[in-house]
């Protein structure tokens, strides 16, 4: 939602970041509209340059392999990733199993563990909440 | 990038709707690093194409007027615009008097209750604190 820190990587580290992304949103075979708004949203947020993201818009149709993406990461931006990764899996309203499945094995990368991970579930979960709020705002 | 409605939108509704976040971006004479972040933010949200992007990115250097971006707007659109320019008004961590003054009127052009403005500003601050909570979540697991 906010400008966070993943706005000063280098171009590579935000492209593997958002590799990452469209990985777990095209986890469940099938990408809805809502995945595909959480996707360009999350590029739009870190700037990342738009003809880059015609090359990340692809990988939707060719989903990249997550190890290799793994691999080469900045070990700084994978909790980066675990949470937003969270983010994503949730704006169809609920965690797919395949999705569930790269979650945990982002959280491995990350040395997190099964109670951090609840934590960020249910730091999603808050999010999720706060936004709907502002539709009784609006009167939407 | 949480889940919003204004994808459902017709397309041009939601072209009137990046617009006057456009338009929001120029009001205090600073567009942010932190502005653009969240302009960029909102246009991926509300899946515009990427020629209706390059087109409301060259309006930020020539912004259009508060009255053309209001001008035949719809009530949802224009809702979720005031929203989302309070969001963006609040991202240099500032709401200046101009800002406030502009975001007062698009919520009297769309009927919204007197405090609105007011209840959305909190609403970001709620917003912000949740973010900074993510923030502190993630730095424990460095330590």
């Amino acid at each position: 939602m906010f400008t966070d820190p993943l706005g000063d990587c280098s171009p590579g580290d935000k492209r593997i970041y958002a590799s990452i992304l469209v990985l777990v949103a095209s986890a469940d075979g099938e990408l809805v509209r809502e995945e595909f708004c959480a996707i360009e949203a999350l590029m739009g947020r870190i700037l990342i340059h738009p003809e880059a993201r015609i090359d990340i818009r692809n990988l939707m149709n060719d989903p990249p392999d997550l190890e290799e993406l793994l691999i080469t990461i900045d070990s700084s931006l994978i909790k980066f990733v675990l949470r937003d990764a969270a983010l994503v899996a949730a704006v169809d309203g609920d965690y797919d199993a395949a999705e569930l499945k790269l979650i945990k094995r982002l959280a491995t990368a990350a040395g997190v563990k099964d109670n951090t991970l609840k934590e960020i579930f249910d730091w999603v979960n808050s999010g999720l909440a706060w936004h709907h709020q502002s539709l009784d705002i609006l009167g939407l | 990038m949480l889940p919003d409605i204004i994808h459902k939108l017709p397309r041009d509704e939601r072209f009137a709707y990046a617009r006057l976040l456009a338009y929001m971006t120029r009001v205090d004479n600073e567009l942010s690093v932190s502005e653009m972040a969240m302009f960029e933010q909102r246009l991926g949200n509300a899946l515009l194409s990427p020629k209706q992007r390059e087109m409301l990115r060259l309006s930020l250097k020539n912004p259009p007027t508060l009255e053309s971006c209001l001008e035949g707007m719809g009530e949802e659109a224009g809702r979720l615009a005031l929203r989302d320019s309070v969001l963006m008004a609040a991202a240099d961590g500032i709401v200046d008097e101009d800002e406030r003054e502009i975001l007062e009127e698009i919520a009297a052009h769309f009927g919204l209750v007197d405090d609105a403005v007011e209840r959305l500003l909190k609403w970001t601050i709620e917003g912000y604190n949740w973010m900074d909570s993510g923030y502190e979540l993630l730095n424990g697991l460095s330590e």
